[in-house]
């Protein structure tokens, strides 16, 4: 009572004598930090890591797992209709959202290093995970907002920008973002544990935005107009060099705070399984192709049927987290896309080369595909080198990523080694040498980045994947071509979406600038 | 009891002098004049008449007797020689003399109201003997549409009145309790803990020109609750009652009881098992009877025993057997049990001219029909008022304690009653209780349900349990300096602390059962399922202090009130949450015990206060108004309100406001002298309003920018923060509504009948809502000033005195109709469409909300085209909207009769012109539970008037070409289910809200010195319910959320219910 007596006298007191300060002293906000707060060494590591748990199969690309053979679905599920028969809709698959949330970021850190040069490596930072985002966003949607985005209340209309005009802005951005990472300055802060990726390792960081920017050139091959430009922006920067070792992703992933694919695969801490890893079930065709080419991989992309990692210790088929690489291949079990597999207990589940550890990182881009982008750059003529050296190191990186057997390198020599092995052995002609490339990509990036799979096979047509099984597909009868805008566009930015095109896509047969 | 005690003693002393008095207290016409007071002028005693105006008292020669009573005039008569002395009264003209308790608490006079006002009586509001007091509006005020969000033990109740204003933000009245204002948050939890037989009255401002002295939360509507404090004259009054309620399922969903388990499966488990059930499913062909499956697509029950088994065999190969076929009550709602609520009711009133006193107690214990579940309420009240010369005070303290225990999600995540309606029907769920004994067919080992867990475990293991203490306080001082002045300081304070607790236990499954022996996919080769714990403490303290300044002076022929006054309050709220899934010892529910990081939940933003909420939220208003009525030779009477509001919710550039109201009321049935001799013409009123008034929807802090910790992070000593996607927008001003009204009140035949019209429009413009954004902006929405929509609406109230018999027969009729229609002008930039919630939209030119989903896709008749080949419909991918979401029409009845010492109350409402969203039923096809998955035998059959495409924009009559799968196909997966359009359907209903029979005992006590009044209620509410027939699900007005997306049930919502309700009342 006297407590209440008393706040009743504080408030007849100030409301009184002191007006002006009784309300304003409530604006500030006790609970959320605000702009001031956010510097970039606090807003770096979510950024990274958002966007490392997207590009890896966790987060965003599942649906490209099952279109590309890697994945089917278990039977004992229901819900997974819409992906077998190749439904593209405004709310799914969609991933506009998630590239413009980490971008909206991202440009946080960027504001704060225009105007701070202390931070200006940040920047550098940050551009080189922009041009990540907005090349993904070109990939899936072609036309998107670039230049007129992340302006806030500036503009909240922002118009679309073509496809391949963000692309070369994209390529001068990595450009200034390589000479500045090259470069540091004594003034400057470099990032330290913030920097989840390459922990302020700032040479590793000019690999990797080298890396990026020979992807980016690599997915225009197709375009013939692009070929000189091509060829003269990978050698304005080839003295840089790539990455030489996997880009991977790790905040601090612990048993209690798992990284994302086991988090979404593995044993959950309370020890019962994560809740996809029944729902996942191995894909007929790449599972064929590895168990065709004696392939060890198998064994480790996944695992033989009724195991998951719960039983994996007493594994009745002597596959499971056992460190051999010879293959009972009569317990091996997948269906095509578009027929369920009938049990959970009767296909195979994902492997223990993608879900290792609750405390794995997560893979932003494997050192084996950087092998396999310069292997064919080579074979394109855009650069110099030994393309089948770089095929080898590349199968070499996926069988060590996955950590293929008592000795990777080794198991990976007596693979790449068997004789005359179509898209295994090191093929006459350069064509060959092109597809055999892209499909030991391919075989590499098996539900650890599906998206670049996917990319490929839209620019490439490798490898030929076999249509979904599903009695009801499209008319147009192949893997979808791109996505549709997502639901929000034609009612929050209706003259945008209209002015380019939004309502005119047709997932099926609207090419992407670059596919062929 | 010391009370009687002293009253009795009183009454021996005078009683050697004195004779019986008695008689009886009538109007002009004869009619019979209830509960006046009759007192001994100049003597503290006096006695109530009863219900017929009977009367005796014990008197003098010589003393003055009088007769006093809130319905007529006082009388006064001489006592003579005669011991018998009847009184004619004259009634107070109601119209004319009735008081009513406005804005601020401000008493006028009915007449001179220029705006619609509505009061309900602590008599009428009782008709239902409600639990939540805003219940017991339901059906008797016009244009008030009250919902109930939910059935069960603790139902959450909506008061809104003229319908929807607001685009996106609250739409609900502002709630004042004895001057208090609630602040909207609050409202729905404030009026749960009300006593309702401590409501003196309740005041409904149903439009913003009435409430807009309450400034920035005047817009819509106030409903002013003004309590007990204790009665001016007489002696001490005891009343005492107890009731009982039973409760049942009234309504429960239409579910097959004919089809058997099946989801789906393709698989061959059952071969050359010893539990092969090998009958194939004559329809498609391909399939059996899935004894573990919660779809119920399979074959049809054939009444056998042998066959029907039901889940997998158990660890040492037992089976369960259940005849194959359904017997006696669907098990489905046998689960449910008869609710048993009791209320123990006690006050006491005492006062007299100078001071008074209140004091109630009140205990409320719910049984709900889901097993265990329990509300408790337990309330006190004291109240009085204490005058000393020129100064004078009164109070009001109430204290609440409320405890709430229901049943939790069962540990795969699902409620209780979707895990029930996925049960096939010869599952004999009653019979599954035994969940400890691990060999029980009930156990989590070995439940019939792959996918599912047995409801008994819900309700033994996983509860939430609010606690709930609150405290209000209200003390006013008044000091009338002289006959013109009039000054009153008035502070509140509501304290409301509420503990939640939810627990669930954890769950181990034996090894065999892991195995998922079967294949199916079980829960439990998942895992086991660690417990879980959930602790949630909010605090809130509302402050709120009035001053007051009353001038009152009459120049000649003009009547003049001015008020001046300013109203500060103080809201605040401190919210600590803690929750963790990874408990480890069981029947232990805290989180110390937990493996892992525990969730402390998101801190308080701008996105609101809510479930695992962290942090606090403090507003702060100062408001400062003037009021001016004037008053014209009691005939013509004209007011104007103003205000200033400065509120910390806004930017400090631009935190204050004026709103504003004029409003004129004419009494000409009082102005023009032919009506003032008419026979038939008693009142006449016109009257007319406009105002400007605003609301601020906004949360504390929503106009600063803020940081969210990144998903996942911390990790160890790395931090990481993440912008949040709410653009808060500094520039924000309160939201406009001008107000438009006009009416006009009519009495006839001495006012036996009364009319009143009443229209309004409403503009409203300036609204604030998040305008969903691209998220290439860099934000995901953004609040703005943009919406702008108009409400128009007419109100008929009718109240008509249809039978006033000598014998003591009355019966009173009243109606009210209210039609309301808010239609979406603009919305933001050229944006023609705002989602909200639950697949409602505002959308430009349509009435809102409105209801927006996809439909199949038809030729220009509106027949559905079915495919040449499949016979299946497809989905057009377009959405379009399909009706508005609240009723255009609710028109509430109230029939009172009385005979003698028996009355009988209806009230009936009928809510009409609105649509509602299936989502439970669009579930249930899924599931194949619904009776509507059985319509067609589960045959393939001929799409209901469907066409078939011949040639491009041509279309003949489909007659051949039947669905490629009646069964799981269809109902499953077919674009029929895809489509919303299917789902919604008319949510039209007639209800019999309440039936009250009383009959008083009272003249058995005739001689009592003790009791002076017995009756015994027997009521039923939520008697009847007429719906569509499409309609074979639920109640329409439930909804899932207490929100603008309305119109929308998921399987969240228990079945309705009615109550049957027998009550006691003793008057002492």
């Amino acid at each position: 009572m006297k407590k209440l007596l008393l706040y009743i006298g504080i408030v007849s007191i100030l409301g009184t004598s002191c007006k002006k300060d009784f309300l304003t002293s409530l604006s500030n906000n006790p609970n959320s930090p605000t702009s001031s707060a956010a510097t970039p060494p606090l807003v770096l590591p979510g950024a990274i890591s958002s966007l490392a748990s997207i590009v890896n199969s966790a987060g965003g690309y599942q649906v490209q797992a099952a279109w590309m053979g890697y994945w089917n679905y278990s039977g004992g599920y229901s819900f997974n209709q819409t992906v077998q028969e190749y439904v593209m809709t405004n709310s799914s698959p969609q991933l506009w959202d998630n590239y413009y949330g980490i971008l909206t970021n991202l440009n946080v850190i960027k504001q704060q290093a225009n105007s701070n040069a202390a931070y200006s490596q940040y920047g550098a930072i940050a551009d080189v995970l922009s041009a990540i985002c907005f090349q993904n966003l070109v990939d899936l949607y072609e036309d998107v907002p670039y230049s007129q985005a992340l302006k806030g209340s500036n503009n909240f209309f922002p118009g679309y920008d073509k496809g391949s005009d963000i692309y070369d802005s994209l390529t001068a951005k990595l450009d200034l973002a390589i000479a500045k990472l090259s470069n540091p300055v004594a003034a400057e802060i470099i990032p330290g544990s913030d920097d989840v990726l390459f922990s302020g390792n700032l040479a590793n960081w000019a690999y990797f935005a080298n890396t990026v920017k020979l992807r980016l050139l690599l997915r225009q091959s197709a375009v013939s107009a692009k070929q000189a430009f091509i060829k003269s922006e990978i050698s304005k920067t080839a003295s840089v060099g790539y990455i030489s070792q996997d880009a991977t992703v790790n905040p601090g992933y612990s048993t209690a705070q798992q990284g994302p694919m086991y988090g979404a695969f593995g044993v959950s801490t309370g020890g019962g399984l994560n809740g996809n890893f029944n729902f996942i079930r191995a894909g007929a065709f790449a599972l064929n192709f590895y168990l065709a080419n004696n392939d060890p991989r198998v064994s480790y992309f996944y695992c033989s049927k009724g195991q998951d990692p719960t039983n994996g210790n007493s594994a009745v088929y002597g596959n499971y987290y056992l460190d051999t690489v010879s293959i009972n291949t009569t317990n091996y079990y997948a269906d095509y896309l578009g027929i369920q597999v009938t049990q959970p207990t009767k296909g195979s589940g994902i492997g223990k080369g993608l879900i290792k550890a609750a405390n794995q990182s997560t893979v932003l881009m494997l050192y084996s595909e950087c092998n396999f982008l310069q292997a064919e750059a080579i074979l394109r003529g855009y650069t110099s080198g030994n393309a089948e050296t770089l095929y080898q190191q590349g199968i070499t990186a996926s069988f060590e990523y996955l950590g293929v057997g008592a000795n990777p390198d080794a198991a990976a020599q007596t693979y790449y080694s068997q004789t005359s092995v179509p898209n295994v052995s090191w093929p006459a002609s350069v064509p060959d040498q092109i597809q055999a490339v892209i499909i030991q990509k391919w075989a590499a990036l098996n539900g650890i980045n599906n998206v670049e799979a996917w990319n490929d096979w839209r620019r490439t047509g490798f490898p030929v994947v076999p249509l979904s099984k599903s009695p009801t597909l499209p008319s147009a009868s192949h893997i979808p071509f791109r996505y549709f805008y997502p639901t929000g566009e034609p009612t929050t930015n209706t003259v945008a979406w209209t002015a380019a095109g939004g309502d005119k896509i047709d997932v099926y047969n609207t090419k992407v600038f670059w596919m062929p | 009891m010391t009370i009687l005690t002293v009253s009795l003693l009183s009454f021996g002393v005078v009683s050697a002098q004195t004779r019986v008095i008695s008689g009886k207290i009538t109007d002009a016409s004869g009619l019979p004049i209830p509960y006046s007071s009759v007192k001994i002028q100049g003597s503290k005693l006096g006695v109530s008449a009863d219900a017929d105006g009977n009367y005796s008292i014990k008197a003098n020669t010589g003393q003055t007797i009088m007769i006093t009573g809130t319905s007529h005039n006082d009388e006064k008569q001489v006592v003579g020689t005669s011991s018998v002395m009847d009184f004619v009264v004259k009634r107070k003209d109601a119209s004319l003399s009735e008081v009513t308790v406005t804005a601020l608490g401000v008493r006028k006079s009915n007449k001179a109201l220029g705006y619609s006002v509505a009061t309900i009586s602590n008599e009428q509001l009782n008709i239902s003997k409600p639990i939540n007091v805003g219940q017991g509006l339901i059906g008797q005020v016009s244009g008030a549409q009250i919902s109930i969000i939910n059935n069960g033990v603790d139902p959450q109740i909506r008061i809104q009145f003229r319908g929807e204003r607001h685009i996106n933000y609250d739409n609900q009245a502002l709630v004042v309790i004895d001057g208090m204002q609630i602040p909207s948050a609050d409202a729905s939890s404030s009026i749960a803990a009300i006593n309702s037989e401590d409501v003196e009255s309740e005041t409904i401002l149903k439009g913003a020109s009435a409430a807009s002295l309450y400034g920035s939360q005047a817009t819509n509507g106030v409903l002013i609750i003004t309590t007990k404090k204790g009665s001016k004259n007489g002696k001490p009054v005891l009343n005492v009652s107890q009731t009982t309620t039973l409760e049942r399922m009234s309504y429960f969903p239409k579910l097959q009881t004919t089809y058997s388990g099946y989801g789906g499966e393709q698989g061959t488990f059952f071969s050359g098992t010893p539990y092969a059930f090998n009958s194939t499913n004559p329809y498609t062909g391909f399939t059996n009877y899935i004894p573990f499956e919660n779809q119920q697509f399979g074959p049809a029950f054939n009444g056998s025993t042998a066959n029907g088994f039901i889940g997998s065999p158990d660890v040492n190969g037992a089976v369960y057997k259940t005849p194959f076929a359904v017997t006696g009550t669907d098990p489905r709602r046998a689960f449910f049990v008869d609710g048993i609520t009791t209320q123990s009711d006690a006050s006491i009133t005492t006062g007299d001219s100078k001071n008074s006193n209140f004091l109630s107690l009140q205990y409320v214990n719910v049984k709900g029909t889901t097993p265990k579940d329990v509300a408790k309420r337990a309330n006190v009240r004291i109240a009085g008022k204490r005058t000393y010369g020129l100064f004078s005070y009164d109070y009001t303290f109430a204290y609440t304690n409320k405890n709430l225990n229901v049943v939790g999600d069962d540990f795969t995540g699902q409620p209780v009653y979707w895990s029930l309606l996925n049960t096939p029907a010869n599952i004999p769920i009653t019979s599954l209780k035994n969940w400890q004994d691990p060999n029980s067919p009930g156990n989590a080992d070995n439940y019939y349900n792959a996918y599912y867990a047995n409801p008994y475990w819900a309700i033994d293991n996983s509860r939430n349990i609010n606690k709930t203490d609150a405290l209000q306080g209200v003390l006013a001082l008044n000091f009338k300096a002289n006959d013109w002045l009039n000054l009153t300081y008035r502070v509140s304070a509501q304290v409301t602390n509420n503990i939640y607790q939810g627990y669930r236990n954890l769950v181990k499954f034996s090894a065999f059962s892991r195995s998922d022996p079967w294949g199916e996919g079980n829960y439990q080769s998942a895992g086991n399922v660690p417990g879980a714990n959930t602790n949630q403490t909010t605090l809130t303290r509302n402050l709120q202090q009035d001053v007051l300044l009353t001038l009152h002076k009459k120049f000649k022929a003009v009547d003049a009130t001015l008020i001046a006054g300013n109203t500060i309050t103080d809201n605040y709220i401190n919210q600590q949450y803690q929750s963790s899934g990874n408990l480890y010892v069981p029947n232990l529910y805290n989180i110390k015990y937990a493996t892992g990081i525990p969730d402390i939940g998101s801190p308080i933003t701008s996105g609101g206060v809510g479930f695992s909420n962290q942090g606090v939220a403090e507003s702060r208003l100062i408001g400062t108004f003037a009021d001016l009525q004037l008053n014209y030779n009691d005939y013509l009477f004209l007011h104007g309100a103003f205000r200033h509001d400065n509120s910390s919710l806004l930017s400090s550039a631009n935190n204050g406001y004026n709103v504003y109201s004029v409003d004129a009321a004419w009494v000409f049935s009082q102005n023009i002298g032919l009506l003032k001799e008419s026979n038939w013409f008693s009142f006449g009123k016109l009257r007319a309003a406009y105002s400007q008034t605003g609301q601020i929807t906004l949360n504390p802090y929503a106009t600063v920018n803020t940081f969210n910790v990144s998903g996942g992070y911390p990790y160890g000593s790395l931090a990481s923060l993440s912008i949040n996607g709410t653009y808060n927008n500094p520039s924000l001003t309160p939201e406009q509504t001008n107000e438009k009204e006009a009416g006009i009140e009519l009495g006839f035949l001495k006012n036996r009948l009364n009319v009143g019209v009443t229209y309004y429009n409403d503009n409203n413009s300036k609204q604030l809502f998040p305008v969903s954004l691209s998220s290439s902006t860099g934000y995901n929405n953004a609040n703005v000033n943009a919406a702008r929509t108009i409400s128009t609406g007419w109100e008929f109230d009718v109240k008509a005195n249809i039978v006033r018999s000598q014998t003591g027969f009355k019966w009173d009729l009243a109606g009210n109709l209210a039609i309301q229609t808010t239609t979406v002008k603009a919305l933001y930039g050229g944006a023609q469409l705002f989602p909200i919630s639950n697949s409602n939209s505002a959308i430009v030119g349509y009435s809102f909300p409105q209801m927006y989903v996809q439909d199949l896709n038809r030729d220009p008749d509106g027949h559905v085209i079915v495919d040449g080949t499949t016979g299946l419909p497809s989905v057009n991918p377009n959405f379009i909207p399909v009706g508005r979401t609240t009723p255009k029409y609710i028109l509430g009845l109230t029939s009172s009769f009385t005979y003698r010492k028996l009355s009988m109350q209806i009230i009936g409402d009928y809510r009409g012109g609105y649509v509602f969203y299936n989502n439970a039923e669009l579930n249930l096809d899924f599931t194949g539970a619904s009776a509507h998955t059985a319509t067609n035998g589960r045959q393939n059959f001929i799409y209901p008037n469907s066409v078939v495409k011949t040639s491009s924009g041509k279309y003949t009559t489909n007659t051949s070409v039947y669905t490629q799968d009646g069964n799981i196909g269809f109902w499953a997966y077919s674009p029929y289910r895809k489509a919303g359009s299917s789902y919604v359907g008319n949510a039209a209903a007639w209800k019999v809200r309440t039936i009250n029979l009383t009959y008083d005992f009272t003249s058995l006590f005739i001689h009592s010195n003790y009791i002076k009044g017995f009756k015994l209620t027997l009521l039923c509410n939520n008697v009847f319910m007429f719906r569509p027939k499409e309609n074979d699900f639920t109640d329409p007005e439930f909804n899932a959320s207490n929100s603008n997306g309305y119109g929308f049930n998921t399987y969240n919502q228990l079945p309705p219910t009615r109550q049957f309700t027998a009550l006691l009342s003793f008057k002492f």
